[in-house]
């Protein structure tokens, strides 16, 4: 995320901030991040022998969430998915011409979402004609928010994520809907953002500080902003991301660990 | 057949590099740059042969078609991968591979563009090939050709996300022109009439003191069957040609966890691949 500023007031400005205030990274941060939390996953998982397959916490175990799949396809989920892929479009190309044309041939280069497809496809007409309204609405939000994202921020769309503890006992696992910026050098230079289709609740943040947590363990340094986008109107969440968000989010990680789910924040 | 004893302990594991060292482009360079050590020689080389012949023998009938080993092979006979015998079909991250490598050379070569762009032009390349008619039908540009936009865009999108690793994953100007980037994969057929062929892949070859360097960027995390994932290319240079200098080291690289691992190509870490390359044979399915 770059010196060369963005047109004034948007999203982009917001994400990209003051480029100088940025921190240094602490060189020791994601090893002792790292040591705090195998000594958690020491305690609570590795002790455990029923235990075979590898615990997986994600965004949604995290922010106390039904797994992703667990259910059957629908309205609010095919619209994420749509959205999502518009996003991407949005992203990579700059351009989206007809919304439910590209959302639908994003989708179905993906054999895992054929599900989704089909849901769409087969919807009633009134149903579909609300989701076309919903989604082309999202389009012209997302085309004027991020129809313009400077290449040279090196924009990367559903990044995935990967964080093994205990020896791969435990996963920590993320898909980053956007990642900009370099990577780091010695100051924080990566900021995340995760696109959300429906209303506000009360998980987005913790999912955001996960992703923060994950990326500093991926990466070796924190990533310097977090932020959610809600496509329905365009508005924008954001964390600064310091120790105290990180050393918090590790005991967050533990909380899930024991009882599956984290408090509501 | 060389009745080799039995080594008497468990190879070196490979070396990790530090997961919290910044830059990490500078670590990956260092890994990748690092004076080449002992190498095997070419008398290994054609011991090599004969122990993978060995290994096969007795399991794979002759005349029963060909068959590939690749990592993808050495991953499922470690379990470390869910069994798929669906056939090959592009999505996006099938492509993401190839028209990633293109986008990186071409960033690498210093015309001043992105991923961003260099994955569009790459896109926009194989689909003018492909529409000149001069792609194969199983071509990832005659498969781009045939999608709508919104097909492509998320075709790029992977592709963006896949090259930008990769990109801002090394020190380009310490490795200069050394570095391959891509390239074909390394083949090498298996003497004998057992219809084994070896595929090696790196995705970037370099070079210390006149040995090649590979590496290799993998899909989530290091698993069990990595080392020998890794070192399958180092085989299959050191078969395909014994007298040239054999790779010294291969570092693999997973950027969704962060990892690296460097592997250094020793002969009993190649005979261990040679031994799981022949395991592998009996449980790949002719091509």
């Amino acid at each position: 995320v770059g010196a060369a500023a963005p047109p004034p007031g948007g999203v982009l400005e917001r994400l990209r901030g003051d480029v100088d205030a940025r921190p240094r990274v602490d060189p020791n941060l994601a090893g002792g991040l790292r040591a705090w939390l195998e000594d958690e996953v020491a305690a609570r998982v590795v002790a455990d022998p029923v235990e075979v397959d590898p615990v997986v916490v994600d965004g949604r175990r995290m922010a106390a969430e039904a797994p992703h799949g667990a259910g059957a396809v629908t309205a609010p989920l095919a619209l994420g998915a749509l959205v999502a892929t518009l996003f991407r479009q949005v992203v990579t190309t700059g351009a989206v011409d007809e919304p439910l044309v590209d959302a639908l041939a994003g989708l179905e280069v993906d054999d895992r979402r054929a599900e989704v497809c089909r849901y769409v496809r087969d919807l009633p007409a009134p149903a579909c004609t609300a989701l076309v309204r919903e989604l082309e609405a999202a389009a012209t939000r997302l085309r004027h928010d991020w129809g313009r994202v400077p290449t040279w921020w090196l924009p990367r769309t559903d990044d995935a994520v990967v964080v093994p503890l205990a020896g791969g006992r435990v996963l920590l696992t993320g898909r980053f809907d956007l990642v900009l910026g370099d990577p780091s050098t010695g100051a924080a230079s990566v900021c995340l953002v995760e696109v959300r289709s429906g209303a506000r609740r009360s998980g987005d943040r913790v999912r955001r500080r996960f992703a923060a947590l994950l990326e500093t363990l991926r990466s070796g340094a924190p990533p310097f902003r977090v932020a959610t986008y809600y496509s329905r109107d365009g508005s924008l969440e954001v964390d600064e991301v310091d120790d105290l968000l990180l050393n918090d989010t590790v005991g967050d990680v533990a909380r899930a660990l024991s009882v599956g789910q984290v408090p509501d924040p | 057949v060389i009745d080799a004893p039995a080594p008497p302990a468990a190879p070196p594991p490979p070396v990790a590099v530090s997961p919290t060292v910044l830059p990490r482009a500078r670590a990956l360079t260092d890994a990748l740059l690092a004076p080449a050590g002992p190498v095997v020689d070419e008398q290994c080389a054609h011991e090599l042969r004969s122990r993978v012949a060995a290994a096969v023998a007795g399991h794979l009938p002759r005349g029963a078609g060909r068959r590939t080993v690749n990592a993808y092979a050495l991953r499922r006979v470690r379990g470390s991968h869910p069994p798929s015998d669906s056939p090959f079909r592009w999505a996006p991250r099938t492509a993401r591979r190839a028209l990633g490598l293109a986008a990186v050379r071409a960033c690498v070569a210093g015309d001043g563009r992105t991923p961003v762009e260099a994955v569009r032009r790459a896109v926009d390349e194989e689909v003018a090939v492909a529409e000149r008619g001069a792609a194969g039908p199983r071509a990832v540009g005659t498969w781009l050709a045939s999608l709508p936009a919104g097909g492509r865009a998320m075709v790029a999108a992977e592709a963006v996300t896949w090259a930008t690793a990769l990109f801002g994953a090394l020190e380009w100007d310490r490795l200069g022109l050394r570095a391959r980037i891509g390239g074909p994969d390394r083949w090498w057929d298996a003497p004998g009439g057992w219809g084994l062929t070896l595929q090696g892949r790196a995705e970037v070859r370099t070079e210390s003191d006149g040995h090649p360097v590979l590496l290799c960027v993998g899909n989530g995390r290091p698993v069990d069957s990595s080392r020998v994932e890794l070192l399958l290319p180092a085989l299959v240079e050191v078969l395909h040609d014994p007298r040239a200098p054999a790779p010294s080291r291969v570092v693999g690289w997973w950027p969704a966890s962060g990892r690296t691992l460097v592997v250094p190509v020793d002969a009993r870490g190649l005979r261990e691949t040679a031994e799981a390359v022949g395991r592998a044979a009996t449980v790949v399915g002719p091509s």
